[in-house]
């Protein structure tokens, strides 16, 4: 059975704040596009073979896993994910650990990595604050 | 969101990342900075608890992710014998190319904390690929008994 260790989204905040503290954030950046490419190579994979069912199955088993509270919107050209509840950001501050000024920042980098690879084109709103965002992909006719 | 099941695949990126753009010694000022800014649960619970706290905070964090240990706790003793590490597990069942020295960690980050409350500290890598390790901590001579 899989097993959640939430504190490990303390360890990512704490990470994002070195990198932007000691390299700046376009290394962030950099090293968040790395992250995209290497360790989403499945989820791009399933995308290409399966189209955007592939997002939906990976988003669901995530964030049912997680504890997020959300719904997913797909249809025929596209599909939204509206995360009401962000898990992450909800633990980080329950327990209190410091949450990076830009932790939504991860969702837009890698998001778009995994459209680029894709060729989907995609779109996050984020409100940090609020612990929400909306991630949309669409296929580009 | 990277989650919590895809974490380690992006911390062992994170080292990876490091040593390749800036070197080993950029990996190494990333763990000191967590083990640092992070870790300060297992501080907290070190500092006032002793073993006891080691006992706490490891028993938490070993059950929710899921690691094969065998755990011996004694007034003056710590051990913990890690049967199948559950980082390693999930990097050997990915497809990333796992950091050669990702199992360090454990070592700096922990010591780190431990060493400055009056214990000693020693880790034997058994088994750096199937993720076999052992950890003794020892209650120092004049060390903290709390």
């Amino acid at each position: 059975m899989s097993k959640v260790h939430k504190d490990f989204y303390g360890a990512l905040s704490c990470a994002f704040q070195f990198l932007d503290e000691r390299y700046g954030v376009d290394i962030l950046d950099k090293f968040l596009e790395q992250v995209g490419r290497n360790c989403y190579k499945e989820l791009i994979s399933k995308i290409n073979q399966c189209g955007l069912l592939a997002l939906e199955e990976y988003w669901r088993k995530i964030f049912t896993l997680e504890g997020g509270e959300f719904e997913i919107f797909l249809d025929t050209d596209s599909i939204t994910l509206e995360l009401r509840k962000c898990p992450a950001i909800l633990h980080l501050k329950s327990v209190g650990y410091p949450v990076y000024k830009d932790f939504c920042r991860q969702t837009r980098v890698i998001n778009g990595i995994i459209a680029g690879e894709t060729g989907l084109g995609y779109s996050v709103e984020s409100y940090q604050e609020e612990a929400r965002c909306i991630q949309k992909f669409w296929r580009i006719k | 969101m990277i989650s919590c099941t895809e974490f380690i695949l992006a911390y062992n990126e994170l080292f990876s990342f490091l040593d390749e753009n800036y070197g080993k010694q950029a990996v190494i000022g990333f763990w000191e900075y967590i083990s640092d800014r992070f870790l300060t649960n297992l501080d907290q619970l070190v500092g006032e608890k002793g073993i006891v706290g080691m006992k706490e905070y490891w028993t938490h964090t070993l059950t929710e992710e899921g690691a094969e240990y065998e755990m011996k706790v004694t007034e003056d003793e710590f051990e913990i014998f890690m049967k199948e590490c559950p980082s390693v597990k999930i990097l050997n069942n990915s497809k990333v190319k796992k950091y050669p020295n990702y199992c360090d960690h454990c070592d700096l980050l922990y010591r780190r904390v431990i060493e400055k409350y009056g214990f000693t500290y020693d880790y034997e890598f058994i088994d750096r690929e199937k993720g076999i390790c052992r950890l003794i901590v020892k209650r120092a001579y004049g060390g903290k008994d709390v």
